[in-house]
């Protein structure tokens, strides 16, 4: 794709624009060129600053960051006793959060992860309900078209929901695995982690151990195989849902009639984008809880008890 | 592997600078959303334990007072009671003794006039012997026709005077 052959523009296959969206579609016949996907895996770059390369991901984390911003410095800005507008809607928000995480993890390290596990879900949250406006992944640059503004299919696009870049669900499942290992190391202390993993459970004694203890060296060499695995099945469950998701719509929204077809599809693009966040969120409290709990040592006892 | 993180366009420029983004997000959120709202939400806590144990200690006062206020009333009825009580006795006193007065004044009334009409009696008794007396010395004057001594005149009347008597 020459230069001289990109054109920027944009096909909004949404209500908004079901005459744009009539033009790409005739236009193309599909969802351009036939060799590549209807959506690009990777995020394409924009530009440069310096050496970072910047890509559609990224504005579009910027402009997510400012929203996220100017919303909590709006709602949060004069706090009154008694809420009510925006800043209901964030004490709510960051309440139920919460109290989610203190249900679901031992005071402690609730304490150590809600922010982390808050900062997941409305982020997500955000990305995936803002992946879903109008504009996004529909303006860019492609191959011209029919109409002033009209491309066959916009291969780099000017928007593109965070989540849909394998980059920031690395980075978020990176930022997760990095901050959970040193809570279980600060919880357990690096002799107990080690026990925690390849100790032998269920309070055994006496000659059984020796034999048993084989058995758990073993579980425990799956365990960290599995911690390991985790950050990965993290990134790439959001990332692979909201990718398909993206690309679902753009086929839908090129190959029927005014783009009518995409339509049911946003409703469960609405649903995946709620479910996805919480999967994330859940999954990431889940995963901080088997390594920082005392579930299996001494008879039953409760972490409450070592606070 | 190197050609699946080609594929999805994970290089690590890209991957530092999401990163940093992500750290940014949860700055600005830690910062300006869970820090000032889970301080409102604990001073809200604290605001309605307050409250609660405040509402406690008034209920406590108010149960206090009530009963307080119980027992006052007890104790004055009880002793309102008791002045009525006394009162009525002392009313019954009064009775009996004004009764007992009016008795002894009305009988020494009566005495009196028995009394009275005893000396009355024993007055006109006399007055009546003597005037029979004087009529019977009359009489027996104007029949025999003679003049009575007056020694015959004082015999007549104690003889009159005794027969009256008897």
């Amino acid at each position: 794709m020459t230069q001289a052959s990109v054109k920027f523009g944009f096909w909004i296959l949404t209500l908004a624009f079901p005459a744009a969206a009539l033009a790409a579609g005739s236009g193309s016949g599909g969802h351009g060129p036939a060799s590549g996907p209807p959506v690009s895996p990777d995020a394409p770059v924009l530009f440069h600053v310096g050496p970072l390369p910047v890509t559609n991901a990224m504005v579009y984390t910027w402009i997510i960051a400012l929203v996220i911003f100017l919303v909590v410095r709006l709602g949060t800005r004069r706090m009154e006793e008694v809420p009510s507008g925006i800043q209901n809607l964030i004490e709510t928000a960051v309440e139920s959060l919460e109290e989610l995480t203190k249900g679901l993890l031992e005071p402690k390290v609730a304490r150590w992860a809600f922010p982390l596990v808050a900062t997941f879900f409305l982020f997500i949250l955000m990305s995936n309900l803002m992946g879903l406006l109008p504009g996004v992944g529909s303006i860019g640059w492609g191959h011209p078209g029919p109409g002033p503004f009209g491309v066959d299919h916009v291969e780099k696009p000017l928007l593109r929901p965070p989540t849909a870049d394998a980059n920031m669900t690395a980075a978020m499942a990176a930022v997760f695995f990095i901050m959970s290992t040193w809570w279980a190391l600060r919880y357990n202390g690096p002799g107990g982690l080690i026990k925690h993993i390849f100790g032998v459970k269920g309070g055994m004694k006496g000659w059984i151990v020796v034999p048993l203890s084989l058995i758990f060296l073993f579980i425990g060499l799956i365990e960290v195989i599995s911690i390991c695995i985790r950050p990965v099945a993290l990134a790439m469950r959001l990332y692979g849902n909201i990718y398909g998701g993206e690309s679902v719509l753009t086929i839908m929204l090129t190959n029927s009639p005014l783009g009518l077809g995409a339509l049911p599809f946003y409703f469960l693009e609405l649903l995946v984008a709620v479910v996805q966040a919480l999967v994330f969120t859940l999954l990431s409290i889940a995963f901080i809880g088997t390594l920082c709990s005392h579930v299996e040592e001494g008879s039953h006892s409760t972490s409450a008890e070592h606070e | 592997m190197g050609e699946t993180l080609q594929t999805l366009g994970i290089h690590w420029p890209k991957l530092i600078a999401q990163t940093v983004n992500f750290a940014i997000v949860l700055f600005v959120l830690w910062k300006w959303a869970y820090q000032p709202v889970l301080r409102m939400l604990e001073l809200r806590r604290e605001k309605i334990a307050e409250s609660v144990a405040q509402a406690e200690r008034i209920r406590a006062e108010l149960e206090a007072t009530e009963r307080q206020r119980r027992e006052i009333l007890a104790q004055a009825q009880s002793q309102a009671q008791k002045l009525i009580e006394e009162a009525r006795q002392a009313a019954a006193r009064l009775h009996a003794q004004e009764t007992q007065r009016a008795i002894a004044a009305a009988e020494q009334i009566l005495a009196k006039a028995r009394e009275a009409a005893e000396l009355d009696r024993a007055r006109m008794v006399t007055e009546l012997k003597r005037e029979v007396g004087r009529l019977v010395v009359q009489t027996t004057m104007a029949v025999t026709g003679k003049v009575l001594t007056p020694e015959d005149q004082r015999r007549i009347l104690e003889e009159s005077t005794r027969q009256i008597a008897a």
